[in-house]
């Protein structure tokens, strides 16, 4: 069995990881819990009730405005690899509030802590390029999901952007791209629970996991699925 | 008149020998270190080095000073080895405004532009025999430091300990004297108010504060008790009963909204600020604290090892102390910038400093 560590910088991120993962690993064979850390205490959001008979194992641990990602994986990731089982630890975050141009700069940071710590071997972090949102935006055809007519050319016509050709990782401010389709149909994306599950229920799971093309064009995406692979052990099957 | 800079040392080529190195502050500060590092001790540096300028005492120790007042920036230099005045300096931007070693020295005279011999008490400080305001209008400015100085220890004082302040003064001498200055202000609805309002935004929700008046036997004068009434309780609770958490937050809440009303420019020193109450309150009273400072025209210097608290603040605040052997090295953001942004980048938490390899 796997077991694994996800720790995320908030809802959004806890929400579209956990639809990301029962898509991914459909049919199930896998177990999904999550926590949240609130004035640094621990309460649990949906628990399973074992994690008999399992092959995979996924803790997705909110660090909400608390703790920063990091910073909760070196706190608590080698007690859960040396005394809990852990066999791999993610960490996922946003590039923003740090410029475009700090990318390189942020990743060797991340690298350096983690070697740092002794943590090279059993963590990774991913940084979504500026917000986790450019993922959802890897996959525009959910706005046509939520109203047929937020189709291509209707969002170029009234907004000038084409989110068909344009690299979501170019955005500066994802969220805001989709707040402003949004608009367009009366609507909103405030990073609410409702409008957070209101997309990641009709992203193409399969497009955001295997499409080759699509990974070329969204490394952040890319090193996501390849983060997982890694902590799924799949490459050694 | 703001600090901006510290070094001291004591005991050179003795086995005491303890040094501490680099402290670079701003208007807000932070001292942040694991236990035995020297946080205390620089607050007590600082705060005896007040004692020494009003004359209240003369220890023994090196302290180089920098500090800057309207645009100028200074340093004062002070050795005192066991009672004798070794060494005096004080230099303005490039210019030497006082140089004296034991009982000789040449100081400026400001309003004629000479510099003057003069011969000292090897046991006074130049400050102390030489104050002129026309002459050496300089030496007011760490004499006035000096005075306006508040020095208190967070985890000293105890709800049941009542210090009775000898004079005016004395009543900002600790927060333990806290109950005798709510009682001169406790007519003060607007005063009153305002901690009301504080100490409901770090998480004790009272709706008054009153003293009590409480008669002590053998003919000893009255002393003053605090009574605060928690929201959701039927009757008020006495300051003995009050929990050590509670009561030093609403201690250090009187006597910053005494201080931040008065007059002139003044530091504050507070050493293991949050000792004693619980994540939440702790971080809710350092960030009320900060904010509320930091347009006053007071200088905060504070020390703590709640490394959660450590985390409200502004990380260019902090300075983080390492000891190896007797010397105590900080680290702050004017000489470690790579580092601190490193910790910004990295999408680390501030005590991270304590927990993350950063500066091994």
């Amino acid at each position: 069995m796997t077991k694994t560590c996800i720790f995320v910088e908030g809802q959004t991120e806890r929400i579209f990881l956990k639809y990301l993962i029962e898509q991914y690993l459909s049919p199930p064979t896998f177990t999904i819990d999550s926590v949240k850390l609130i004035s640094n205490k621990l309460y649990t959001i949906k628990s399973s009730c074992s994690i008999d008979n399992t092959d995979h194992y996924f803790l997705i641990f909110d660090v909400s405005n608390d703790s920063k990602v990091l910073s909760a994986i070196i706190e608590r990731s080698q007690k859960m690899v040396l005394y809990q089982g852990y066999t791999f630890i993610l960490g996922i975050r946003d590039l923003y509030p740090n410029k475009k141009h700090d990318k390189t700069k942020v990743l060797n940071y991340i690298k350096q802590t983690l070697h740092n710590n002794g943590l090279s071997s059993t963590t990774r972090v991913i940084l979504a390029i500026m917000e986790i949102e450019a993922w959802f935006l890897a996959d525009y055809s959910f706005f046509r999901r939520i109203d047929d007519c937020l189709q291509v050319d209707y969002i170029s016509q009234n907004l000038g952007i084409d989110i068909s050709t344009s690299n979501p990782e170019d955005y500066n401010h994802p969220s805001k791209v989709i707040d402003q389709v949004l608009t367009l149909i009366g609507s909103s994306y405030k990073k609410k629970e409702k409008d957070v599950y209101r997309i990641c229920h009709r992203l193409d799971y399969a497009k955001l996991c295997l499409d080759q093309d699509l990974h070329s064009r969204v490394p952040s995406l890319d090193y996501l699925i390849r983060c997982l692979n890694e902590a799924l052990d799949i490459n050694n099957r | 008149m703001i600090l901006t800079h510290i070094e001291y040392f004591e005991n050179k080529e003795r086995p005491n020998f303890w040094k501490i190195e680099d402290i670079n502050l701003n208007k807000m500060n932070l001292v942040v270190g694991l236990n035995a590092t020297g946080k205390s001790r620089l607050i007590a540096i600082i705060s005896n080095l007040a004692l020494i300028l009003q004359k209240k005492k003369l220890l023994t120790g090196h302290w180089k000073l920098k500090y800057k007042h309207d645009n100028n920036s200074y340093i004062y230099n002070l050795d005192i080895e066991k009672g004798i005045v070794e060494k005096e300096e004080i230099i303005q931007n490039d210019t030497k405004l006082l140089y004296r070693e034991k009982d000789h020295g040449t100081i400026l005279e400001i309003d004629t532009s000479d510099l003057i011999e003069f011969a000292p008490p090897r046991d006074e400080l130049t400050i102390n025999v030489r104050r002129d305001l026309k002459k050496h209008p300089f030496l007011e400015l760490l004499i006035n430091w000096s005075k306006h100085l508040h020095a208190y220890s967070f985890s000293g004082v105890k709800p049941n300990e009542i210090i009775v302040p000898g004079s005016p003064e004395a009543l900002l001498q600790g927060l333990n004297t806290v109950p005798y200055l709510l009682s001169k202000g406790i007519e003060n609805n607007q005063f009153i108010d305002k901690i009301l309002k504080d100490f409901k935004a770090i998480g004790y929700p009272i709706d008054k504060i009153s003293i009590r008046q409480q008669q002590m036997p053998n003919g000893l004068s009255k002393i003053p008790l605090v009574m605060v009434k928690e929201n959701d309780l039927k009757c008020a609770t006495e300051q003995g009963s009050m929990s050590q958490g509670m009561f030093r937050a609403l201690a250090l809440l009187v006597i910053i909204e005494y201080i931040i009303n008065q007059e002139g420019t003044r530091t504050i020193l507070i050493d293991d600020l949050g000792e004693g109450l619980d994540y939440d309150r702790a971080t809710r009273l350092t960030n009320l604290l900060f904010k509320k400072l930091e347009n006053s025209n007071i200088q905060l210097i504070a020390s703590s090892n709640n490394r959660f608290l450590i985390n409200s603040v502004n990380i260019r605040y902090i300075n983080f102390l390492k000891r190896k052997g007797h010397i105590v090295k900080s680290y702050n953001y004017s000489n470690s910038k790579e580092k601190f942004e490193q910790i910004k980048l990295a999408g680390l938490n501030n005590f991270d400093l304590f927990t993350g390899n950063i500066f091994n």
